[in-house]
C-alpha cells in the first residue's frame, strides 16, 4: 500500500492507495493536485529507509511515501 | 560514603527501576525528541496563536513522524542541544534549529565571524491554507525535507541574513534566468515552484 501525508494542524492526515489495484488512488491524486496547484504545497517523495528524498511536481501512482506540506516562504 | 560494590547495587536498581516504570508511563514521542525549553516555547508559541495553533495530539503525532524520519544521533541532538544536522545535495551542512525564527543555520568552517554571527536562513513556513499553525516537528520535517531534496529551491526562497548567502542567492536567481530567458523570469520560476 502506498500512503501520502498531508502535513496539516493536527498533525499529519493519511491517505492510502494500492498501486496495483488503484483503490483509492483517485482520491489520492485529486487531493495531491489540489493542494499543490491551488494551495502551492510542496510534495516530497521518500525514498526507502526515508532517505533520499525528493521534491516532485506530479502524482506518482507507484510511490510507496509522498508528503505533503505547506509552501516555504521567504521572511 | 556506601562502599563500591553497594553503590553499583544502587545504581543497577535505580536502572530497572526506571526502566520498569517507564514501560508502565510510556514517554510521549514530543517529550522524547524535544528538550524541556523548546517544549515549553512552543507550548507558549501555540497559546499565543489565538487557537490557530496546534493542540498536544497534533504536536505528538507530528513529534512520531519526525522521529520516523531522523537517524539517532540527529533524534539525539536534537533532544540534547536543540538541533539536528541536515547534508544538502551540495554537501553543505545545515544546522535546522527546533525554533520558529531564522530555524536554518549554514556550519561553515570558513566562517570567521561565527562565534559572532551564525549565518541563518529566514524561512516560514507554518501556515496552512486555513491560516492554522503547524506544529513544531513538521515545520523542521519540511525544512529537513526540502534542504535533502532541493538545496537550490530552498536557497532561492529563503532570505539570507548574510552577504555570502545574498550574493549566491543573487547568482542563483541570474543563472535561473538566463537558463529560462526573461527579464522577469526568476519570479515565474518561483510562481511555478509554488
Amino acid at each position: 500500500m502506498s500512503v501520502m501525508r498531508v502535513l496539516g494542524r493536527a498533525g499529519d492526515r493519511e491517505l492510502t492507495w494500492d498501486p496495483e489495484t488503484g483503490a483509492g488512488m483517485q482520491s489520492a491524486k485529486l487531493l495531491f493536485e489540489e493542494k499543490t496547484q491551488h494551495f502551492g504545497y510542496l510534495a516530497f517523495l521518500e525514498g526507502p529507509n526515508g532517505e533520499g528524498s525528493e521534491m516532485i511536481r506530479n502524482f506518482d501512482p507507484h510511490a510507496s511515501s509522498i508528503i505533503l506540506a505547506p509552501r516555504l516562504v521567504g521572511g | 560514603m556506601l562502599p563500591a560494590r553497594s553503590r553499583v547495587r544502587v545504581r543497577r536498581f535505580a536502572r530497572r527501576f526506571r526502566r520498569r516504570v517507564s514501560k508502565l508511563f510510556p514517554v510521549s514521542a514530543e517529550r522524547e525528541l524535544f528538550g524541556s525549553r523548546v517544549r515549553y516555547l512552543e507550548q507558549r508559541y501555540a497559546e499565543r496563536a489565538l487557537g490557530l495553533g496546534s493542540g498536544r495530539g497534533g504536536r505528538e503525532r507530528a513529534a512520531r513522524l519526525l522521529a520516523r524520519h531522523l537517524k539517532s544521533p540527529q533524534r539525539r541532538c536534537l533532544r540534547r542541544r536543540g538541533f539536528f544536522i541536515v547534508v544538502g545535495k551540495s554537501g553543505r551542512r545545515f544546522r535546522v534549529w527546533a525554533r520558529r525564527e531564522l530555524s536554518v543555520e549554514l556550519v561553515n568552517s570558513a566562517n570567521s565571524q561565527h562565534v559572532q554571527k551564525p549565518w541563518c536562513y529566514c524561512i516560514h513556513n507554518g501556515v496552512t491554507e486555513d491560516g492554522a499553525l503547524l506544529p513544531l516537528a513538521d515545520y523542521l520535517l519540511e525544512l529537513k525535507l526540502c534542504l535533502e531534496a532541493d538545496e537550490e529551491y530552498f536557497m532561492l526562497t529563503s532570505n539570507p541574513d548574510f552577504i555570502q548567502g545574498v550574493i549566491e542567492k543573487n547568482e542563483l536567481l541570474r543563472r535561473t534566468s538566463a537558463s529560462i530567458g526573461g527579464q522577469d523570469a526568476p519570479s515565474n520560476w518561483l510562481r511555478a515552484c509554488n
